[in-house]
């Protein structure tokens, strides 16, 4: 049975969750192989879990945040 | 547990500071903090002085505990810690005192941060644990998600609507290469996309994702808080994950295209 791209994502997305079995490796494998979508679609996968962690962390504010005192700093180091 | 906003917090949250309230366990060190006041102590400092007004007696002028009880930035990360753990829990209350624990929880260590962006990142160090800890006391207490909260439509074999009939994307759906993906994740503005479209998934896949990805909660985890079988998780990441990359690539990616 040939793979399609929905079937392909389903196992790409499934790949992050558990072992696929030899079966699955290989149709996904074949698929990957002629759909340059669905290589896509395996490659930004893991984007979305840094963005996740970064979100979490915060990070992207902490530079507007730094320079907005408006308190004097006490004791300028030097 | 309800707080207020603003400077009421960080007059609430000096206060506790004073105290001797236990860490929970999602942050615990196992080490107590005493340095400030001097040489270290033997034993904890007794309780009776914090009844004298509201000094901070854990914290000189200059340390980052100090940067907390700031109100302007105590209100800022608050928001954000209250939007982040209210995508994993159910109500509003439980999400609060999330993050009021967590910051009571950060407090502790408030001092041993070097800057506000290493401080905010160690305070959502602590929430993340800190929603673990949460979720796997309700798997012990086998107290599951509102029954309402499960989609009784997930079947793997339903398109979720980005193929056509023959199981191809579909034109406008097509997953393109995204470049500089590493660039990305310390832009504000991409982070604020991101944060945009998990806001806009259906709630059960939002709160599944961040369990999944953020929390590092496995398959067998997740169904157990949720009350769902391995395959419901597993169709409901995959949703989910379509969702995100799909309005990513609308939202930021191909935005001036």
């Amino acid at each position: 049975m040939l793979t399609d791209c929905h079937q392909a994502s389903v196992l790409i997305s499934q790949a992050s969750e558990r072992r696929l079995s030899l079966t699955e490796r290989a149709r996904l494998h074949l698929h990957l192989g002629v759909c340059r979508a669905c290589r896509n679609f395996a490659a930004d996968l893991p984007v979305l879990g840094k963005a996740a962690r970064a979100l979490a962390a915060g990070l992207p504010q902490s530079g507007a945040e730094e320079g907005a005192g408006v308190e004097p700093r006490p004791g300028t180091k030097g | 547990m309800i707080i207020a906003d603003g400077g009421h917090l960080a007059w609430r949250i000096n206060d506790i500071m004073g105290s001797s309230r236990e860490g929970h366990p999602g942050c615990s060190t196992g080490k107590r903090n005493y340095r400030a006041n001097g040489p270290i102590q033997a034993t904890p400092a007794p309780l009776a002085p914090r009844r004298e007004g509201r000094t901070v007696t854990g914290a000189g002028p200059q340390s980052h505990a100090g940067t907390l009880a700031d109100p302007r930035f105590l209100a800022g990360i608050r928001e954000e810690m209250r939007r982040f753990a209210m995508h994993q829990l159910r109500t509003r209350e439980e999400a609060e005192d999330a993050v009021q624990e967590a910051l009571v929880g950060a407090l502790k260590n408030a001092d041993s941060f070097g800057g506000r962006a290493a401080l905010r990142t160690w305070i959502f160090a602590i929430l993340r644990n800190k929603l673990a800890d949460i979720q796997r006391q309700r798997q012990r207490q086998h107290v599951p998600t509102a029954p309402e909260a499960i989609d009784d439509t997930l079947d793997q074999g339903d398109n979720p609507g980005l193929f056509d009939g023959r199981g191809l994307w579909l034109e406008t759906q097509r997953p393109s290469r995204w470049d500089h993906p590493e660039k990305d994740l310390h832009d504000r503005q991409f982070l604020a996309v991101f944060d945009h479209c998990l806001n806009r998934l259906p709630p059960q896949q939002g709160r599944v994702f961040m369990m999944r990805e953020v929390l590092e909660l496995d398959t067998d985890e997740i169904c157990a808080e949720l009350g769902l079988t391995a395959g419901n998780v597993h169709v409901i990441l995959h949703r989910a994950r379509l969702g995100l990359r799909s309005c990513l690539e609308h939202n930021w990616i191909n935005q001036g295209a």
